[in-house]
């Protein structure tokens, strides 16, 4: 055989498998789980179907300066699949395998609306849960999946206002369960559980409910137990069977959630972790100035000593003009690279976070949704592991000026909260809360000027007709564990806000 | 010339010192960041030029002790300079210094040839040199007013207006700083006549 046909071969053996080994993802068999439905700015579960190459592929999700990352088990040249949270929004891309996709993006865009609860419902058959709690343009969306299906991880639920579990056998939950209700209640979400579940795992760490209230929705009793700002909801299934009405006891425990116990939706949006188009107006800060230490004070005596000595003791000793120079040459050489020793400052972020809490008590379960501005040398884009135990969400986020960073939901949060003011009826502490907000500047309520942004912010979006809410600067800083790809990056902590929304006291419907 | 490596730092700790001030630097755009570290050799590329004394002998082994001086002073320059490593993030006073032993060598071999050639020409050489770091910038902003020509190909023979645009390196600087090292161990040793004159 000719060389050259040799090598036409080979070319033409890698031209031709190429695009065999591009086309790793099945793009008709991937979708949202969630279809026709999704909810832009946040995460739903998609489902990825691709032909793995090896036995461990690395999965990407990328949206604007955010990615996450997951490895998944697979079997090298079988199909595998796994789901995961993916952004709903145009410019994500997945890529696994060496192919990349860009999914295809539910038709029906779920805004938040306090008249049309988004909820996940989950039943051990979804065919039988239709009927009890059907979607009703207008009046509540619903996905449904099936019990065994139910994720463990909260980012799955990102885009959802609540969930709806029926289990009138007293199932055994699959694992991750409880922490996954956990960190979704602790985000604000509301989890109605129509029977109950053996919760037979053990989970370390996870703060308890709070004590249960006893509420009536339609004729039928539902226990509710603050848990963050969300709550679980607990109906008994026998209960709801004989109300002959379920889908408005469970729409009417939904709203209670959503409306904060009032009878009445409040005005504006709800309250949700799609990204506020409001802009926020923090900037960067300068870092502080690096200071020497002891090691730039010794070495600098040491090269001064050097360079008047060594030509003095040269004076007196043999042959000393020879050898002066390369001594003290070499010396010197050797302080230059001790130099080097010496630490050089970390790149800085800066950090404002509103921390959303069940109460002033700081034991109890709260979350956080963090606002990043990076500096110099801070990498443009943030990787998240999806396996890290933190279970952060980010978000590619701008400050008022345009530049870039991220948004951070945080599950499961402890803060130091100050003594709250109240905000009702468009006021806080009695006063306008534009005027307010201004006194927060100057220090009134305790905040400082950055808080005081955060407070201006945040009331601009939420003073509205039928929110009440205690608000306070918060201590809070950003755990390393929380974002280990910025574990070398100082994190600085410029200001965080304590929001407890207050509900009106429970009325027997 | 045996004090030179000392004048040469405590120079150099001495501009470090007054930039680091804030009255003092923040009016010349200078903080306690990366700027204070190009400040620095800034000053450095100036040592070459002024401060660096020869042996003013006509010989070949005078000239290998200036040599040997002006390796000293690069040494003490270059560790003043890192040890402004904890200053700011990013490696600007360890890459910097290919250039700067170049403008090192370079100058210092002017210089001894000056030397080399007699009392007076040390003087004519650190004009000369001056000349060289500061006219070509000079020109390029008059170029560029007057006649509205660039002279940016001149960067590179001013090792000041290299530093400044970020374009420091050995190259050419090094080759350049062979010449006038050459020149003066190529000169002939002075007729005996001449030296008692």
């Amino acid at each position: 055989m000719q060389p050259l046909s040799a090598l036409s071969l080979l070319l033409l053996a890698v031209v031709t498998a190429a695009p065999l080994h591009a086309q790793a993802i099945d793009k008709d068999r991937s979708r949202f789980l969630s279809e026709p439905h999704g909810r832009p700015g946040t995460c739903a579960p998609y489902r990825l179907v691709f032909k793995a190459t090896a036995e461990t592929e690395r999965v990407e999700v990328i949206h604007g300066n955010v990615k996450l990352v997951v490895q998944v088990a697979a079997k090298a040249g079988e199909t595998s699949e796994t789901i995961l949270p993916v952004y709903v929004a145009p410019d994500v891309v997945i890529r696994v395998a060496g192919d990349e996709h860009t999914p295809r993006l539910p038709l029906r865009r779920m805004e938040p609306d306090y008249e049309q609860p988004y909820v996940a419902v989950f039943a051990a058959d979804a065919m039988y849960a239709r009927p009890i709690l059907p979607s009703v343009p207008g009046q509540l969306a619903c996905d449904y999946y099936e019990n065994r299906e139910f994720f463990s991880d909260w980012r799955l639920f990102d885009g959802y206002d609540g969930l709806v579990l029926f289990s009138p056998e007293a199932q055994r939950p699959p694992a991750g369960t409880q922490r996954a209700i956990a960190e979704f209640c602790s985000l604000g979400g509301a989890a109605i559980i129509v029977g109950s579940f053996r919760m037979g795992e053990k989970v370390e760490g996870l703060p308890a409910p709070a004590e249960a209230e006893l509420l009536k929705f339609h004729g039928v009793s539902a226990q509710r137990m603050a848990y963050g700002p969300g709550a679980i909801y607990r109906i008994d299934f026998e209960e709801l069977r004989r109300s002959g009405n379920p889908y408005a006891v469970l729409r009417g425990a939904l709203l209670d959630h959503m409306w904060f116990g009032d009878t009445r939706a409040p005005a504006g949006k709800p309250q949700s972790r799609v990204p506020s188009p409001a802009a926020l107006n923090v900037v960067a800060g300068t870092p502080e100035a690096p200071q020497p230490g002891a090691l730039f004070f010794g070495l600098a005596g040491a090269l001064l000593a050097l360079c008047g000595v060594v030509p003095l003791v040269a004076r007196r000793v043999k042959f000393g003009a020879l050898w002066s120079m390369p001594a003290l040459a070499a010396g010197a050489a050797a302080i230059g690279a001790l130099a080097l020793l010496q630490p050089q400052p970390r790149p800085l972020l800066d950090c404002w976070a509103v921390v959303y809490a069940e109460s002033q008590d700081r034991q109890r379960p709260a979350s956080a949704r963090a606002f990043l501005l990076p500096g110099q040398d801070v990498d443009e884009t943030l990787a998240v592991d999806l396996a890290n135990a933190a279970r952060v969400l980010p978000r590619p986020w701008r400050n008022a000026q345009g530049r870039a960073g991220w948004q951070l939901d945080l599950p499961l949060q402890t803060g130091e909260p100050a003594a709250p003011a109240e905000l009702a009826f468009g006021e806080v502490n009695g006063t306008r809360f534009r005027d307010f907000a201004a006194m927060a500047y100057k220090g009134e309520g305790g905040f400082d000027a950055e808080s005081a942004r955060l407070l201006e912010w945040w009331l601009d979006e939420n003073a509205y007709r039928g929110r009440r809410s205690g608000l306070g600067a918060a201590g809070w800083r950003l755990e390393a564990e929380s974002a280990p790809a910025l574990e070398s990056v100082e994190k600085r902590t410029r200001g965080a806000l304590w929001v407890v929304n207050r509900r009106l006291v429970p009325d027997p419907r | 010339m045996t004090h030179s490596p000392l004048v040469v730092a405590v120079f150099l700790f001495a501009v470090a010192g007054i930039c680091s001030l804030a009255g003092i630097g923040e009016p010349m755009g200078v903080g306690n960041d990366r700027t204070l570290q190009l400040a620095t050799i800034h000053a450095e590329l100036a040592c070459c030029v002024l401060l660096f004394l020869p042996l003013c002998a006509r010989t070949r082994g005078a000239a290998l002790r200036n040599l040997l001086a002006v390796t000293a002073c690069f040494a003490a320059a270059s560790a003043c300079v890192l040890l402004l490593h904890f200053v700011a993030r990013g490696g600007l006073p360890w890459q910097s210094r290919g250039g700067a032993l170049g403008a090192w060598l370079f100058t210092g071999g002017v210089i001894s040839l000056g030397a080399r050639l007699g009392g007076a020409w040390v003087m004519r050489a650190r004009v000369a040199l001056l000349c060289m770091f500061a006219l070509p910038p000079l020109a390029h902003y008059l170029a560029l007013e007057y006649a509205s020509a660039s002279l940016l190909h001149l960067r590179p023979v001013s090792p000041s207006w290299a530093l400044a645009a970020g374009a420091l390196s050995w190259w050419p600087l090094l080759p350049m700083a062979l010449l006038p090292w050459a020149a003066v161990l190529a000169l002939p040793a002075p007729k005996q006549a001449e030296v008692a004159l």
